[in-house]
C-alpha cells in the first residue's frame, strides 16, 4: 500500500515537480488552489476572493504560516486538522479515497486491453497470403473446369 | 389562462399515454393505424403542450403573481427580456421548456419519418411518447408551474441577479436542445433494438439528429463557460462544478458516438458499441438533470433545487434497465460485418479515440459522485474539486488531442511503415517545430509544451489533408488550387468538416492550457488617483460612484488602463446590491483582445467611506478569445457538415489512385 501511496504522491505533485522553481508567492497561489474557501461556498480560496471574504483572510493566514517556515505539506495538514478533510480540493490517495485517483486510469487501461485482446482474438486466421493463394487454387481449378467444358 | 394552462397539462398527460400505449400495440400488431394514430398523438401533444407554454408566457409578462411560479422568478420592476426568460429560471418553467423541446423534436422526427424506417417508427415513436409522459407526470403531480398562491402576491420576487445576463437568456435553452436533441437518437435506437431492424439505416437517420444536439450542447456549455467567466468574478471560465460536469459529459459521449457511427457506415463495425454510447448519452442527460434538481451534490449553479430527485431516479433506472435489456437480448445480431486487422490501422485509432473520450467521461463521473460515495463508506465528508479533475483528464486530453492528429494519416485496415514515413513526417516535424518555437519564448513547463507541439501536429495534419486533397483534386480537373479547395471541401463536407471541427479544437486547447498555465492575478487595495501596475499594463483609479436605480443600488470604478505611457481604455467594474438579494453581484469588467483579458473586478469597497480606498482584483489571461473562436469554428464546421455534399464534377483526369481512396475516409 505504501508504494501505491508514493505513486498516488507523484501523481498529485508531478506536475510543480517537473515546474521550474517556484517562488513564495506562486506557491501560495498554489496552495489557494489546491485548498476549499470555508465560507461555505464549493469555490477554491483561490476562486473565492471576491465573494465571501473569508477566503482574503485564509490567503493572508497561508501567506503568515509559510513566512513563519512552514512548508506547503505542512499547510495542507493544518488546515486539515482546523476545517476537516474536506477542506482538501483532492481526497488524500489513502483507504477508500484511493479508488477516486485509480479508478479512472484502471478502467482506461482495462478498455485498452480489451481493445488489444479483441484485436487478436478476432484477428482473422487467414493471413492475406494464405487467402491469395487459397483464390489462386479456386481459380485454377475453375479454370481446368472451363477448358474442360469448351473442349467438349 | 391558468385553467388553461392546468388542463392543457392534463390533456398532454392523456394524449402521450395513449400515443405510446398505440404505438406500442400498432407496432406489435403491425396495425397502419393504430401506429398513425399515435403519430398523429405527438403532432396533438405539440399543439396542446405549446398552448400551455403560451398561457406560462402570458402569466410571466402580465405580472400575474396569483401564480406561485410568476411570484417566485419575476416581478413587476424587471425587464420584459427576464420577463420572458424566467420561462426557465426555475424548475417549473423549465421542465415545461423541456417537454415542449421534446415534443417539437418528436413532431418533427415522426413527419421526416412518415414514409420512411417505418418499421422503427412504432417503437421510436413509443419510446418518445413515453420519454414525454415522464416529463407531463412531473409536470402534472410533481412540479405544476401553475400552481397557485392562497393569495396573490403584491409583487415577485424577481429572477435571480446572476440569471439576468444575456449569456442565461441563450444558455439554458441551448442546453435544453442539445440534451432533447440526443433524445431522438436514443428513441431510434430502441427503435431499432425493439424491431429488430439492425442494419445501418437508424444509424443514417440519427447522425444528424446527434450532430444537431452536438452543436447545441457545445453552444450551450460554451455559454454557460463564459457566463461564469464574466458574472461570477473569479477570473476563470471553467471550475469543474457539477452542474458544468453534468453538461459535460454527454457532450463527450456524443462526440464519442459521431466517431464511432464513421466505423460503422463504413466498415460495419462497433454496432453493439454505438448502442452503449447512445444510451449512455441518453442516461447521462437525464443524469445531468437530477443533478442540478435534486440537490445532491452542492453546486454554485443550483439554481432550481426540489424534491423531484426520486422521479428522476426511478426514471434513469427504468430507463438504463429497459436499454440494457434490449442490447444485451440482440446482442448477438449486433456483431460487426468485419474485423479489425491491426492495432496500427484507423480502424483502431477511432476505437482507442471513443475509449478516450469514454474514459474521460468517466473520470469525471466519478470525480462528481465520489464525494457522496466516500461519505456513505467512510462517514467521512470529502471534496472532489477542480486539482483532482485538471490531473485526472489532462494527460488523457493529451491523448486525445494527439489522436486527434493521428486518426486521419493513419491507413485503414493496417498501416505500414512506409504509410507512417509518408504520412507523418511533415505533421510530426512540425508538431516539434512548434514546440521548438514556444521554448525559444521561455514557455519551458513540459505540460504546456507537449499540448502546444500536439496541437502544432494537430493543425499542420488537418491543412495538410486540405492540402493534399486540393493538390489530388486539381490532378483531376485542372484548376486552381483556391478553386480546388473549395470543390473537395464542399464535395466531402464531412470530411473537411470535420477537420474544420478538429481546427476549431486546437484552438480550444491551446487558449485552455495557455489561460490555465499563464494566468497572473494579484489584489491591490489603491487610493483615489492612484496608479497601479501589473503585467505591461497601469492602472489609474480614478473614482467610485454611487448610483441608484428601482431594482438595485450600483457602486461603480472608474478605472483608467494606460499601456506602454498611452491611454487604451476605460473600464468601470461595479458592485450591484439588489434590493431583493442578499448578497452583492460584482460585475467584472473584461478589456479582451486575442493575445490576452485584463479582468477587473472591484472585490472590496469597505474602505471607501473612510480612507478612499477600494480593492481591485486583476487578472490577466492570456489567449482567452482563442477558446471562444475555437468554440465558434467548431460550432461553424458542425454546421457546415449538416449541409448535404454537393455532387462531383465530372472528372477528367487521370483515375485516382488506390492509395487517395483507401485513405479517404467517410
Amino acid at each position: 500500500m505504501k508504494l501505491f501511496n508514493w505513486i498516488f504522491f507523484f501523481l498529485f505533485c508531478w506536475a510543480p515537480l517537473f515546474g521550474n522553481q517556484l517562488d513564495q508567492k506562486e506557491i501560495v497561489s498554489r496552495i489557494t488552489s489546491n485548498l476549499m474557501c470555508t465560507c461555505g461556498c464549493p469555490h477554491l480560496i483561490g476562486q473565492c476572493g471576491d465573494e465571501c471574504g473569508v477566503a482574503p483572510q485564509l490567503t493572508s493566514k497561508i501567506e503568515q504560516m509559510m513566512a513563519s517556515g512552514q512548508k506547503e505539506d505542512e499547510i495542507y495538514l493544518a488546515f486539515e486538522e482546523e476545517f476537516g478533510a474536506s477542506v482538501l480540493a483532492v481526497p488524500k490517495p489513502e483507504g477508500f479515497n484511493l479508488l477516486a485517483w485509480i479508478l479512472p486510469f484502471a478502467g482506461l487501461l482495462a478498455g485498452v486491453i480489451l481493445i488489444f485482446v479483441v484485436i487478436k482474438k478476432l484477428k482473422p486466421n487467414e493471413t492475406p497470403g494464405a487467402v491469395e493463394k487459397k483464390n489462386v487454387q479456386i481459380n485454377t481449378r475453375y479454370r481446368a473446369l472451363l477448358e474442360r467444358e469448351l473442349s467438349e | 389562462m391558468i385553467e388553461l394552462g392546468y388542463y392543457c397539462l392534463i390533456a398532454s398527460l392523456l394524449l402521450c399515454s395513449y400515443g405510446a400505449i398505440a404505438a406500442t400495440i400498432g407496432g406489435m400488431r403491425r396495425s397502419l393505424p393504430l401506429v398513425r394514430s399515435a403519430e398523429n398523438a405527438v403532432l396533438a401533444h405539440f399543439a396542446i403542450l405549446s398552448i400551455a407554454s403560451v398561457c406560462l408566457w402570458y402569466l410571466l409578462l402580465t405580472d400575474d403573481f396569483l401564480v406561485e411560479y410568476v411570484a417566485s422568478y419575476s416581478a413587476r420592476d424587471i425587464p420584459t427580456a427576464y420577463k420572458f426568460t424566467a420561462f426557465w429560471g426555475g424548475q417549473k418553467g423549465s421542465l415545461l421548456l423541456w417537454a415542449m423541446v421534446l415534443s417539437l423534436f418528436s413532431c418533427i422526427a415522426v413527419i421526416q419519418n412518415r414514409n420512411k424506417n417505418r418499421d422503427l417508427m412504432p417503437y421510436t415513436t413509443a419510446v418518445l411518447l413515453a420519454t414525454i409522459l415522464f416529463f407531463m407526470v412531473l409536470l402534472n403531480f410533481a412540479t405544476n408551474p401553475f400552481d397557485t398562491l392562497e393569495v396573490r402576491a403584491v409583487d415577485g420576487r424577481g429572477l435571480n441577479p446572476l440569471l439576468q445576463n444575456i449569456y442565461m437568456i441563450i444558455h439554458p435553452p441551448c442546453l435544453f436542445l442539445g440534451y432533447v436533441g440526443l433524445t431522438i437518437p436514443f428513441a431510434f435506437a430502441m427503435g431499432a433494438l425493439i424491431s429488430g431492424k439492425l442494419d445501418t439505416s437508424w444509424v443514417h437517420t440519427v447522425r444528424k439528429w446527434t450532430l444537431v444536439a452536438w452543436i447545441f450542447l457545445t453552444f450551450g456549455v460554451t455559454l454557460g463557460g463564459a457566463w461564469a467567466y464574466e458574472e461570477l468574478g473569479w477570473g476563470g471560465y471553467w471550475a469543474w462544478d457539477p452542474v458544468e460536469n453534468a453538461s459535460f459529459m454527454p457532450w463527450l459521449i456524443a462526440t464519442a458516438f459521431l466517431h464511432s457511427i464513421m466505423i460503422t457506415e463504413k466498415k460495419g463495425m462497433l454496432k453493439l458499441w454505438n448502442f452503449i454510447l447512445i444510451l449512455l448519452a441518453f442516461e447521462l442527460t437525464i443524469f445531468g438533470t437530477f443533478i442540478t434538481r435534486s440537490g445532491i451534490i452542492s453546486s454554485v449553479h443550483s439554481f432550481a433545487l426540489s424534491d423531484i430527485g426520486p422521479f428522476f431516479v426511478v426514471f434513469l433506472a427504468i430507463s438504463t434497465l429497459f436499454g440494457m435489456f434490449w442490447i444485451f437480448y440482440r446482442s448477438k445480431d449486433l456483431r460487426s460485418e468485419k474485423r479489425m486487422r491491426s492495432f496500427l490501422s484507423r480502424e483502431a485509432s477511432f476505437l482507442l479515440n471513443n475509449l478516450l473520450f469514454v474514459s474521460i467521461c468517466f473520470a469525471i463521473f466519478w470525480g462528481t459522485v465520489f464525494p457522496i460515495l466516500s461519505e456513505w463508506v467512510t462517514g467521512e465528508k470529502i471534496t472532489v474539486s477542480t486539482p483532482f479533475f485538471n490531473q485526472v483528464t489532462m494527460p488523457l486530453g493529451l491523448a486525445l488531442l494527439v489522436l486527434t492528429g493521428i486518426c486521419p494519416l493513419i491507413a485503414w485496415r493496417k498501416a505500414s511503415l512506409k504509410n507512417f514515413q509518408r504520412n507523418f513526417l511533415i505533421p510530426l516535424t512540425a508538431g516539434l517545430f512548434s514546440g521548438g518555437i514556444v521554448a525559444l519564448f521561455g514557455i519551458l513547463d513540459w505540460i504546456p509544451l507537449l499540448f502546444f507541439s500536439a496541437s502544432g501536429f494537430v493543425a499542420t495534419t488537418m491543412f495538410y489533408e486540405f492540402y493534399k486533397g486540393s493538390r489530388a483534386r486539381q490532378t483531376i480537373r485542372p484548376t486552381s488550387f483556391w478553386v480546388a479547395l473549395l470543390d473537395l471541401t464542399l464535395m466531402n463536407k464531412r470530411r473537411y468538416g470535420g477537420f474544420i471541427i478538429h481546427l476549431g479544437v486546437v484552438l480550444v486547447f491551446v487558449g485552455i492550457i495557455a489561460s490555465s498555465f499563464f494566468s497572473v492575478e494579484q489584489f491591490f487595495t489603491v487610493r483615489q488617483g492612484e496608479q497601479f501596475g501589473f503585467g505591461d499594463y497601469q492602472l489609474k483609479f480614478q473614482s467610485l460612484i454611487e448610483k441608484k436605480d428601482p431594482e438595485k443600488d450600483v457602486v461603480q470604478a472608474h478605472v483608467e488602463v494606460w499601456k506602454h505611457g498611452k491611454k487604451i481604455d476605460e473600464l468601470f467594474p461595479r458592485k450591484d446590491f439588489h434590493h431583493k438579494s442578499e448578497q452583492p453581484m460584482t460585475e467584472v469588467r473584461i478589456r479582451s483582445t486575442f493575445k490576452e483579458d485584463l479582468y477587473l473586478v472591484l472585490s472590496d469597497i469597505s474602505k471607501w467611506n473612510k480612507e478612499k480606498q477600494a480593492t481591485f482584483h486583476v487578472f490577466v489571461n492570456p489567449l482567452v478569445q482563442a477558446i471562444w473562436i475555437g468554440i465558434g469554428v467548431m460550432v461553424m464546421g458542425g454546421i457546415f457538415v449538416l449541409f448535404p455534399d454537393t455532387k462531383r464534377s465530372q472528372s477528367v483526369g487521370p483515375k485516382k489512385p488506390q492509395e487517395e481512396s483507401s485513405n479517404e475516409i467517410v
